[in-house]
């Protein structure tokens, strides 16, 4: 599947592997795409961070999504005093992040772009209408369909 | 460790965003218990009857990250 990423894209790919290991996570999630997209100096982190997604902001809005999910159904995650998340063993990809990759593959399948960048990374993990990407990306005021739209044009430029 | 309420989510993306979470904290819970168990000596069996799944499947989620 991996053959026809850019390094750039393949390296997404494997910083996301090693968001989740080291946070524990079983499985990569679209979450780990964001925050691996984010990190960095390149043009995708460049967007991201311009929309005051820089990798930091990133993480700590993920963490305070699951905490603000948790505290609505009365659940207050602090209170279980859990210990540091030990790495997880081997996280494979979980449906969300599989579902990410099949939107990039078709993001650049539709402008017919032999390779995969990290354009179209983004694009896949942007193009979810639900899930937990779409909910921490609305609860940090960043418009999804506006970033979208410029990387269209990026990509058709 | 505190309680949970009767707060309902107030719709479908809410309640579904919940069970992700809850699934999440379950995993956190679960990896920082386990190890706690086996440090204080209990064995696979005895974790597993405890979680209500088989020694293989306990075993399987957890020994490679707890050798």
């Amino acid at each position: 599947m991996f053959e026809r990423f850019t390094a750039d894209a393949r390296q997404v790919v494997e910083r996301a592997e090693r968001e989740a290991r080291f946070s524990g996570s079983p499985s990569i999630e679209a979450e780990h795409l964001l925050l691996a997209l984010a990190c960095g100096s390149g043009p995708v982190a460049h967007t991201l961070q311009g929309c005051g997604l820089d990798f930091d902001r990133t993480r700590a809005a993920i963490d305070d999504h699951f905490e603000r999910t948790l505290a609505a159904i009365g659940i207050d995650a602090g209170g279980f005093a859990l210990p540091p998340a030990p790495p997880s063993a081997n996280p494979r990809f979980g449906a969300s992040s599989k579902l990410a990759l099949e939107r990039a593959l078709r993001a650049a399948a539709e402008r017919k772009d032999r390779r995969l960048r990290s354009e179209h990374v983004l694009l896949g993990v942007l193009r979810a209408e639900a899930g937990t990407v779409p909910r921490v990306l609305a609860a940090e005021g960043v418009e999804r369909d506006a970033i979208i739209a410029r990387l269209e044009r990026e990509l058709a430029a | 460790m505190t309680g949970v309420s009767t707060d309902h989510p107030a719709s479908p993306d809410d309640g579904l965003a919940a069970v992700v979470a809850l699934r999440r904290l379950a995993d956190r819970l679960e990896d920082a218990e386990v190890e706690r168990a086996l440090r204080d000596g209990w064995t696979w069996s005895q974790v597993a009857e405890a979680l209500a799944v088989t020694r293989q499947a306990v075993h399987k989620k957890h020994a490679r990250r707890l050798r």
